[in-house]
């Protein structure tokens, strides 16, 4: 599963974790866009 | 205008760092205001030959007009800052003025190994900036290894 790390700039925290769904259909979106270029 | 002037020019201001080794995007979020914004990635590589992306708030729409020395000019669902193999050192600057205006402009360069980038456009958006995405666009999932990514403000 694709991972996203997140940098909160309000509060400093850095956190890894798996992409949500909504993040995941784009990664695949810009695999595709990626394959066609 | 006297030199001297310039030594009043509000500075950059660091707002955040990250040196990823993993992950297909860096997202910085909860930024605070700023009248501009600048992203640099030094060194950055990854697990395979890619292209790396810059966006705002999350919009993936095609709401990204700007001309770029390797693509011509269109409108395009992401800022491409570089492309590189896996092994190449990937290292760009883009700024973004009027952040908290109607039109943000965008103006950047990069260089990758496998060609260099330099552009000028707009991010069609009247909202404020709050987020900034660092993607790696491939078709093969690959991840950052080494480098680093990070954001300043000025106001």
């Amino acid at each position: 599963m694709p991972t996203i790390i997140v940098v909160n700039c309000s509060t400093g925290e850095t956190i890894e974790r798996e992409m949500n769904e909504e993040e995941l259909a784009q990664h695949e979106a810009d695999k595709l866009a990626a394959e066609t270029e | 205008m006297a030199i001297s002037k310039l030594e009043n020019k509000p500075q950059w201001v660091e707002i955040a760092s990250n040196s990823p080794t993993s992950g297909s995007t860096v997202s910085f979020t909860s930024l605070a205001a700023y009248r501009s914004y600048r992203v640099v990635g030094f060194d950055l590589t990854a697990t395979g030959s890619t292209t790396i992306a810059v966006r705002f708030n999350n919009d993936s729409g095609t709401n990204y007009a700007y001309t770029n020395s390797r693509d011509g000019a269109g409108d395009f669902s992401r800022i491409d800052v570089t492309n590189g193999a896996s092994a190449g050192d990937n290292t760009f600057d883009l700024i973004v003025d009027e952040a908290q205006g109607a039109a943000k402009e965008i103006t950047f360069w990069g260089v990758g190994s496998n060609s260099m980038h330099s552009g000028k456009g707009f991010w069609d958006s009247s909202a404020a900036i709050n987020q900034i995405d660092v993607v790696l666009i491939n078709g093969f999932s690959y991840t950052f290894t080494t480098g680093t990514i990070k954001v300043y403000g000025r106001n």
